[in-house]
Formats: C-alpha cells, sequence, structure tokens
C-alpha cells in the first residue's frame, strides 16, 4: 500500500520528537492528574488512558494521512472549508459551555480541528491566488479566514482565535504578501487596541471584552497585584516553575499541582507541573524538542516541492509555534493567560488528534519533496 | 541549515521566520533559567510558605519560686473546646447539644464562629470556649460519642496560685500588643502570644519564655491539613528562684491589708488604704518580702478584662498598678533624721553626748517649727527637756534636728543623703523602674526652684526628712541596712539564681556591694544606740511592747511625714537583731497619720514571723485583737493553702473601700484531682485564682 521509497522519505528525527514529546505528557499528565480525586473520579489512569486513546487515533490519522496527498482538489477544498464552518456553527448551537466558552461537541474540541481545516483550505486558496502583493489582495484571505475565526471568537475562544491570527499572517507572509504591508496592518491594530483600552481606562468606554477577562489578561504584568484572584494561576504557576530549581522535585514530586494549587494543571498550567518535578533540565529539555520540532518544519516548509506544501507546512509551523509561544509564555509570566494548550503535552484529545495530524501532514509534505510517481 | 531554497524571496521569507522562531526560544529559555535558577530559592520559599501551615505549641514559662523552693508562679493546664467552623455549620444539633453541655447559649457560639477568614481558616479548629472548668471538661468528654469534631485541648495558662500576692513584684503576662509587636516581631513573637508586661515576668521575659515549639502541617489551596511534616518540641523557659520569702510575703501582705482595716476602722485615719512594706537582708541586699497596697490579682490578666475591673486598676487615687514600695515618692519624715545625726556627727560639728535643750518650740524660730510633742494630742510633757542625739533619735525630737541642721548647713544633709543612696535608684533590677526620689540642695533651689533662694527655715524642715525631700522605702530599707551592716550599700536584688528546666544553674547573682560610706565607729555606735531605744523606750515603744527585745533587739525609728491635702504619712524604718542585724523592715503607709501607731505594728508583725514568735501572745496594744486571733490560727495550720482561704475569707468581710481584684468569675476552685489526671497535673488545679 505504502510505497517503500515513501517509506524511506519519512523524516525520523520529527518522528521521534513528536514520540518523545508525546511520551512527556503522558508521564505530565498522569502526574497532574493521578491524584486529584475530584477529577480522575477513581482510576488514577483515566486521563492517560483517554490521551493514549487520542494518541491512538492520531497516528492512525498520520498513516491514512501519509497515503493521501496533501494537495486537495478543488472541490476537496470547498467540502472541507464548508464542514469546517458547519462544524463551528454546530458548536455554537449545540455546543455545551465549559469553562466559560461553548466550546464543545459530543466531547471534542472542534476548533481543534478548525485549525487543520483551515490551514490545508486557506493554503489552497493562497496558492492559486495570483497576487498578494497590493493591500486589496489581502481583503479576500482576510474574509476566507475570517468567517472560521469570527464563529470561534463567538464561542468565545480567545486563544485560539489568535493562533489563527498568527498563521493567517505567517501564511500570508509566505504566500508573497510584503512583510512591510502585514506588519503596518498589525501595527495600526496594535494602535487601535491600545487607543480603545486608554479610552476605557480615562472615558470608561465599553470595550468589547468583560473586566474579568483583561484582569487575566493583563494580571502577567504584575502577578503580585491580586495574588488571591486574577493573578492566583500566574502566581501559583510561577512558584511551581521557580521552585523546581535545577534538577526539579523529582517526578510526581510537584506539590503545587497536587495539593490543588495550580488548576487546570493538567491543560494549560502543565508546563509549570513539568518545570516543578523536573526542574530547568526538564523544561530545556522540551523547549529543546519544541525547537527541533520546529526546525525540521521550517526545513519542509522550505524544501517542500511545490506552493501548497511550502504555505502549509509554514501555516502547521505557525500554529505549533504560537501554541508553544503563547502556552509555555503564560507558565512563566512572559504571556497573557489565554489558556490554550502546550502540543502533544497537555491533557485534551482533539488538540492531541489535531497536532498529530498535523505532524502528518508535514511527513507527508516531507515524503513528497522529491517527485515520486504512484 | 542546508536548504536549497527556491527562489530569493523564499530564502528572505524562511530566514525571516527563523529569526523569529530563534528569538521566540532563546526568549523563554533565559526565562525559564531566570525564575528556575536565579530566583529558584525565593519561589522554593514562596512555595514552602503557600504548602505549609505551623501551628504553634506553646512554651510553658519559667516557673517562679521563692527561695525556700515554694512556688510561685507557674503555669496551669486548661481546657479549650475546638471546633472546625466548616464542619460544624452544617451540623447545627452538634452545635447545640455543646452549647446545653457547656452552658453558653447557641446564638453566643454561633456567633464567636463568624470569624473573619484573614484571621482564621475555616478548615482548622478554632477554640469556641476557652478555660472551660474540669467539670465541663469531663461532660464534654462523655458526650463525644454526640459531639463529632468536637475538641478538647489542653493549653498553658499562667497561674499565681496566690492570686494577689507580691502582685508588683511578680508582675503579669498579657496578650501581646500592636505596639509591642512591631518591636519584637525579629524575636519570634506573633499575635496572639502572651508577654511579661510587668514586674519580673517583663523584667526576666526573655529569660523566662522559653521557646515556642510547632508543627508544620502540608495544606492544601483551600487550607485544609494533609498531613504532618515537621514536629519541634518547646522548650520550656528558664525558672527563677527568688529571695522573697513567701511566709514573710503573706505575712506582710496579710499585716499591711490588717492595718488598714484597724486605722479605718478603730482610729480617726479613714483613708488609710495604700502603703508599701520592703523587706531586705542588710548582709546582702536580698529582698525577703515586697508588698505594695492596694494590688491585684495577676491571673486577671490572662482573659479578657472587663470594663469594671479595668476602672479599679486605672483607680487614680489609689493606683493599684504602681509598685509604692519603689516608686512612691514621698516625704521619708523622721526616719530620715539618722542622716541628720550622722551628718552632725561626721562634720565634727557635735560630739554623742553634747546636749540639747526641746522646750516645744525652736529657739530661733520659736512658733514657726515646733517639736512634735508641742502639738501632741495624748497626755503627757509638751517638751523634751534635756537631750542628746541619742535621745533625740529615740524621742524623734525636732528640736535636737534643728540645733545640727544649723551647725551643719543643708548641703551638708544633702551630701551624706546621696552617700546613703537618697536621690538615685537603688538599682533593683525590676520593671517598671523605680523612681530616683529627690534630695535638695541650695545650689539646687537657686537655679531651678521658682523662688531662687534657701530659706534659712527650710533648713530645719529638710533636716527632719520633711520639704523638699523624698525618698522611696526601698531608699529607705537601703540607708537602715547601711546603719545595720556598717555603711555598706548592697544593690538589691530580688534573684537568686536561674535555672534551666532541667535543673542546671543558668546563673547566679551574687550580692553586689555599690558603695561603702566609712563611719566612725563611735558615730555609728550612738546612732544605734538612738535607734535601740526608739523601739525600747522611745515612740515605736507601744508597738514593741510585748516584742522579746531582750533575745531580739531591734532598732527602729518611727516617722510622720506631713503631706498637704493628706493626713500624714505613716513611716517605720527598722532593723533586727540590732547586735547582729539579719533583717530590715520598712512599712509606709499613705494617710496612716502617724508611723508609731500608723506603721510600727506592720513591721512588729513581720519581725514576729521572721523570728518565729507567732506562738500565742498577748495582742500588742494597737493590733486589732479579731486579726491577731486569725495570725494565731493560721499558724496552727501546717499547710499554706488553707491559710490562703482565710486570707480570702478576711478580705471578702474587709470594708468595701478596699477595691478588691479579682477574676470575673469569682469562683474558689478547691483541690479535686479528677480520675482522668495524673497526679503531677491535678496539682495546679489545688491553687485558687
Amino acid at each position: 500500500m505504502i510505497d517503500r521509497r515513501l517509506l524511506k522519505n519519512i523524516d525520523f528525527t520529527l518522528v521521534v520528537v513528536v514520540f518523545l514529546l508525546v511520551s512527556i505528557g503522558l508521564t505530565m499528565v498522569y502526574s497532574a492528574t493521578h491524584a486529584n480525586m475530584r477529577l480522575i473520579d477513581g482510576d488514577p489512569y483515566s486521563f492517560v488512558k483517554k490521551q493514549g486513546l487520542a494518541v491512538i487515533i492520531g497516528v492512525v490519522l498520520i498513516i491514512f494521512f501519509l497515503i493521501t496527498d496533501y494537495r486537495p482538489s478543488d472541490r476537496m477544498a470547498q467540502i472541507l472549508y464548508l464542514a469546517n464552518i458547519i462544524m463551528l456553527i454546530m458548536v455554537l448551537v449545540l455546543g455545551v459551555e465549559r469553562h466559560g466558552a461553548k466550546s464543545w461537541l459530543f466531547g471534542f474540541q472542534p476548533s481543534e480541528f478548525a485549525k487543520i481545516l483551515t490551514i490545508i483550505t486557506f493554503a489552497k486558496y493562497l496558492s492559486e491566488k495570483e497576487s498578494l502583493e497590493r493591500y486589496i489582495d489581502f481583503i479576500g484571505p482576510f474574509f476566507y479566514v475570517g468567517v472560521p475565526l469570527l464563529l470561534i471568537l463567538m464561542q468565545p475562544d480567545l486563544g485560539t482565535a489568535l493562533v489563527f491570527v498568527f498563521l493567517t499572517f505567517i501564511m500570508m507572509y509566505v504566500a508573497g504578501a510584503p512583510g512591510w504591508k502585514l506588519g503596518l496592518i498589525i501595527l495600526s491594530v496594535v494602535f487601535l487596541i491600545t487607543i480603545m483600552f486608554l479610552s476605557h481606562h480615562f472615558f470608561n468606554t465599553p470595550l468589547p471584552i468583560k473586566e474579568y477577562q483583561i484582569d487575566r489578561l493583563t494580571s502577567f504584568i504584575d502577578p503580585e497585584k491580586d495574588p488571591r484572584g486574577s493573578s492566583w494561576n500566574l502566581r501559583q504557576a510561577l512558584i511551581a516553575v521557580g521552585s523546581g530549581q535545577f534538577f526539579g522535585k523529582g517526578l510526581f514530586q510537584g506539590a503545587q499541582g497536587r495539593l490543588g494549587y495550580l488548576p487546570e494543571n493538567h491543560t494549560d498550567f502543565i508546563f509549570a507541573i513539568l518545570c516543578e518535578e523536573l526542574g530547568f533540565i526538564g523544561g530545556l529539555g522540551v523547549l529543546f524538542l519544541f525547537f527541533t520540532l520546529i526546525w525540521r518544519g521550517i526545513k519542509i516548509a522550505a524544501q517542500a516541492k511545490d506552493k501548497i506544501g511550502y504555505i502549509t507546512a509554514s501555516g502547521i509551523i505557525a500554529m505549533i509555534l504560537f501554541h508553544v509561544l503563547e502556552n509555555i509564555g503564560m507558565n512563566i509570566g512572559l504571556m497573557p493567560i489565554t489558556g490554550i494548550p502546550l502540543p502533544f503535552i497537555s491533557s485534551g484529545g482533539s488538540a492531541m488528534i489535531a497536532n498529530l495530524v498535523a505532524v502528518g501532514i508535514l511527513i507527508n509534505i516531507w515524503a513528497r519533496r522529491q517527485k515520486i510517481m504512484f | 541549515m542546508e536548504i536549497d531554497f527556491k527562489n530569493r524571496d523564499q530564502e528572505t521569507k524562511i530566514r525571516f521566520l527563523i529569526n523569529i522562531v530563534i528569538v521566540i526560544f532563546l526568549l523563554l529559555g533565559i526565562r525559564l533559567w531566570y525564575l528556575q535558577i536565579i530566583k529558584g530559592t525565593i519561589y522554593v520559599a514562596a512555595a514552602l510558605n503557600n504548602q505549609t501551615r505551623v501551628q504553634k505549641i506553646l512554651a510553658p514559662r519559667g516557673i517562679i519560686y521563692d527561695r525556700t523552693g515554694e512556688t510561685l508562679v507557674n503555669s496551669r493546664i486548661s481546657y479549650n473546646i475546638s471546633v472546625v467552623p466548616d464542619d460544624i455549620k452544617e451540623r447545627p444539633e452538634v452545635l447545640e447539644a455543646l452549647s446545653k453541655i457547656i452552658k453558653i447559649p447557641f446564638v453566643e457560639l454561633q456567633a464567636r464562629l463568624e470569624i473573619d477568614p484573614r484571621n482564621h481558616n475555616k478548615y482548622q479548629y478554632f477554640p469556641i470556649a476557652k478555660d472551660i472548668d474540669a467539670e465541663t471538661m469531663m461532660k464534654v468528654f462523655e458526650a463525644k460519642l454526640d459531639l463529632p469534631g468536637v475538641e478538647v485541648d489542653k493549653v498553658l495558662v499562667r497561674n499565681y496560685p496566690y492570686g494577689e500576692f507580691a502582685s508588683h513584684l511578680l508582675g503579669y503576662i498579657r496578650e501581646i500588643n500592636s505596639r509591642e509587636l512591631e518591636k519584637m516581631r525579629d524575636q519570634g513573637y506573633r499575635l496572639g502570644d502572651f508577654i511579661g508586661k510587668s514586674g519580673l515576668e517583663k523584667t526576666y521575659e526573655e529569660y523566662i519564655k522559653g521557646q515556642d515549639g510547632g508543627r508544620i502541617y502540608e495544606v492544601d489551596s483551600q487550607g485544609r491539613i494533609l498531613q504532618q511534616l515537621d514536629f519541634n518540641q518547646p522548650t520550656p523557659g528558664n525558672n527563677l528562684y527568688l529571695t522573697l520569702d513567701h511566709k514573710l510575703q503573706e505575712v506582710a501582705e496579710k499585716a499591711l491589708e490588717d492595718q488598714f482595716l484597724h486605722l479605718q476602722e478603730k482610729t480617726d485615719y479613714k483613708k488609710a488604704r495604700a502603703g508599701a512594706v520592703v523587706a531586705l537582708d542588710p548582709r546582702n541586699g536580698n529582698i525577703l518580702a515586697m508588698v505594695s497596697k492596694p494590688g491585684f490579682d495577676p491571673n486577671i490578666y490572662t482573659r479578657p478584662i472587663s470594663k469594671e475591673i479595668h476602672k479599679q486598676l486605672n483607680d487614680s487615687v489609689l493606683k493599684p498598678s504602681i509598685n509604692r514600695a519603689i516608686s512612691s515618692v514621698l516625704a521619708p519624715g523622721s526616719t530620715f533624721k539618722p542622716i541628720t545625726v550622722i551628718t552632725a556627727l561626721m562634720e565634727n560639728k557635735v560630739r554623742p553626748d553634747d546636749e540639747f535643750f526641746c522646750s516645744g518650740y525652736d529657739s530661733v524660730w520659736k512658733s514657726r517649727f515646733k517639736c512634735w510633742v508641742a502639738t501632741r494630742k495624748t497626755p503627757g510633757p509638751r517638751s523634751h527637756g534635756k537631750q542628746t542625739i541619742i535621745d533625740g533619735l529615740m524621742n524623734s525630737c525636732n528640736m535636737v534636728m534643728a540645733e545640727l541642721s544649723r551647725k551643719v548647713g543643708p548641703d551638708n544633709i544633702a551630701k551624706y543623703a546621696k552617700l546613703f543612696g537618697f536621690g538615685k535608684p537603688t538599682g533593683l533590677n525590676i520593671y517598671p523602674k523605680e523612681s530616683k526620689g529627690f534630695v535638695p540642695t541650695t545650689a539646687w533651689k537657686k537655679k531651678y526652684h521658682r523662688e531662687r533662694v534657701w530659706y534659712p527655715l527650710e533648713t530645719p524642715i529638710f533636716a527632719i526628712g520633711q520639704g523638699y525631700l523624698t525618698a522611696t522605702p526601698i531608699q529607705i530599707a537601703q540607708f537602715y541596712a547601711a546603719i545595720a551592716n556598717g555603711g555598706k550599700l548592697y544593690k538589691p536584688q530580688v534573684i537568686k539564681k536561674i535555672t534551666m528546666p532541667n535543673g542546671e544553674t543558668l546563673k547566679v547573682i551574687n550580692s553586689r556591694l555599690k558603695e561603702r560610706v566609712k563611719i566612725s565607729q563611735p558615730y555609728l555606735k550612738a546612732v544605734r544606740e538612738g535607734l535601740t531605744k526608739v523601739v525600747s523606750e522611745g515612740t515605736a515603744r507601744g508597738s514593741f511592747y510585748t516584742f522579746p527585745k531582750e533575745k531580739y533587739p531591734v532598732a527602729g525609728k518611727t516617722g510622720t511625714a506631713q503631706r498637704p491635702g493628706y493626713d500624714p504619712t505613716g513611716i517605720f524604718a527598722c532593723y533586727a537583731p540590732a547586735h547582729k542585724p539579719e533583717i530590715v523592715v520598712v512599712v509606709l503607709i499613705e494617710q496612716a497619720g502617724s508611723g508609731s501607731s500608723g506603721a510600727a505594728p506592720v513591721a512588729r508583725k513581720i519581725l514576729d514571723e521572721y523570728f518565729g514568735l507567732n506562738k500565742p501572745t498577748p495582742s500588742p496594744p494597737q493590733a486589732s485583737p479579731k486579726v491577731n486571733k486569725k495570725t494565731i490560727t493560721k499558724k496552727a495550720l501546717p499547710n499554706p493553702a488553707p491559710f490562703k482561704k482565710v486570707t480570702k475569707k478576711n478580705k471578702a468581710a474587709a470594708s468595701p473601700p478596699k477595691i478588691k481584684l479579682k477574676t470575673p468569675k469569682k469562683k474558689k476552685r478547691t483541690p479535686q484531682p479528677t480520675p482522668t489526671k495524673s497526679p503531677a497535673k491535678s496539682e495546679s488545679y489545688i491553687e485558687i485564682f
């Protein structure tokens, strides 16, 4: 079924890195959940089992994606884009609300898959666009991504929406849009937001987000401002990370998570638990693995045999990079807390499947970098 | 990276992406290094602070013993009832059952559980009723099955078994206030800790407080205790051995109080309600007894103090909080006369056998300066006639002193007064610090007094211990000790030694000779003779009429100091045995009218006790027979505890103006060892508080 030459072209570095990340992830999910009676409901492995199942599904999907081409046909792209939109609308209609966001549908988080679908379809869209030189050329792509982005914002899932924004700009950038024009757009948006906040601060004009969200977003600037309230999580995360010191407290020995000081420690704050238990060595190791992953991703993008492969790979790198930056950043007080998971490590089946599929696509692009005849 | 780029545009863009990636990872890595390596130790401390709670185990404060080893201050075990507020909220029936047993209304208990979460975690035990009695404690134990979540904790409470006894000397402890806390936080004090506030409790705080222990628990983010991580045994405080003699102290306390009653009931001096006694050993300066009345029961400070008691303690007239033995500054009156005599002798202005003449009126000032005999209300001559200086002391003749003072002048008297320790602290190490008293000089008056001139009449007034001169009872005692021991001024001391909890001696406090005043023997002999005659045939004759003076000759001096607006202060200072002095006693009673009948009887009773003379004897003329009978009964009983009861009963029968300070719960606890307790524990219950 699979060509032997295709197998020979698989990027094993990538596979090993992902394998290591997934293994660390499973271990850390166990560490973060096994002692939390409220969460696990009797079975200390319940989260690990769920995560493991997601890994198996993900690996099956990787194999499936290996034998199919990463380039969707025009028809296929339309179907996928439409499916994406329908899925996101269904979440808003039928979804279940958890942690203040309506992002769950039948036990899955469609927004995780929406990222992959958007990357694939957007890459197809961009690869067929003749020009991205002028501002006017930006309107089409913005609308193309704007629809799923808006639907995700309506959940509201600010973190995932930011991922969309980031990968849109990166994909447009590699697809040929002039960097300085994109930069100008980013700058003006930042300027607008600043004006909005300043006007809110001084003239109390309304903001599209709620007060507590602002507190949460800005708490990373001064974690001691409200230690029992908005900055509780961040403060506890910093204590977890810092108290790990060089070698860490030892696997399963971290107290911050076990004693309930760090909520969401198996998802958003799993990196803090990892740093507490495995220390600077562990934290740096995970950073190194992600760096290698992205490094390989960039190489894959550059060596892709066609424009769509190049743009798709770039989108996937952008997605992973942003997740790593945002998640680790918020764990160590560099980024505002927005609640997006750390790829391959945070507990969460949908994200695991989506990320594995993304890696599958990267492998696919790499395997097909030379023209191979089937 | 060996990438073969397809074109220039791709190369720029990929390189740009690579740069972004490198910057991001560098940032993350550096931040991680900063948090975990640079700030690691700070966060380790923060984590510990987060995850652990320290439950203090109070160290028992050191025990205070008297010179014979009798316990004066210790700690008793008290029982608190504690509940976990969060648990009990769901089970009001438990609280109801508890309210019936401990007899505190249900609503009151509920109100007590409304705790500020900043002060107490609702998942941890909180004392809902403090210091319950043994009987209630047993009832709670019996009903334990119906009271899930209710715990009985043992806590140590400072205990003063004798109640109002040497209260100013021993002092008291009380919860630390915010001002002290600010100053002493570094020394490990925390909110709710008890700290010595006065007396020895404060002076020797660092020795007797001990080192609190604690349990360190791991707690979760809700504050629930998960496990004990560490346990530090508390170290008890060091023990103090005093120079005080508890029996002498008891007699002194009682004699003074009885004398107040006697004066109020049997004489015109109805306002005699305050006074002090100092008894010390002239051979080393050891304090044997120190009384200041009115006093207080230090036990009251271990609980919240009611407004009523607070008002009594701060009475502006009686000032129960002042230690009169060291802080009362009043004119010493005639007890000062030996200074005048010594001055004249030492300055060679007079010889022991020189004669003076007392006509009742001064030769210079006539009726403006009279001898006390000229105005006395009792029958007898109105003048002393021929007087030597020995007679002058014996009869407390003002005319002799006036003549002497004119010969030596006020500044010489001041010089000798200062030599004998007047006008400066004696150096007794106790808080609050003693008063200095005051010795006037002509230079002082010219410089600081608004009159700017020393009037000649002020010289004889000074010579008889009045006017500007003031002294504390302990200074007077120090002076009489010096007469007794030949001019040696010892630093008065109340602590003999400090021992560690294991019994080892930590520190021995030796007597310290501060100064030695050289007085030639014949002069000293003359003064001593005069003082001995005061007791045998002079002004104190009446009080010592029945005292075995042949066996234990007493040398003393009465003093009656005028105080404008008040009845005269009665003072009596003495030492005994006169030929081989062992004890100095100074008694001062405000508004007692006179030293001879106001203060001397108290000293007599103290000497009776000291020399073991409390066998049935005919009562001295001044002492009230009722009181005396009690004293006798008491001696027949071997145990000091029943004696205490007698005292209490006596006090209960006391006249209304005398202030009484008792614990709000005026309950007498009799020895009642409960079956569950070991004998050692039950011991602490024998005391009355």
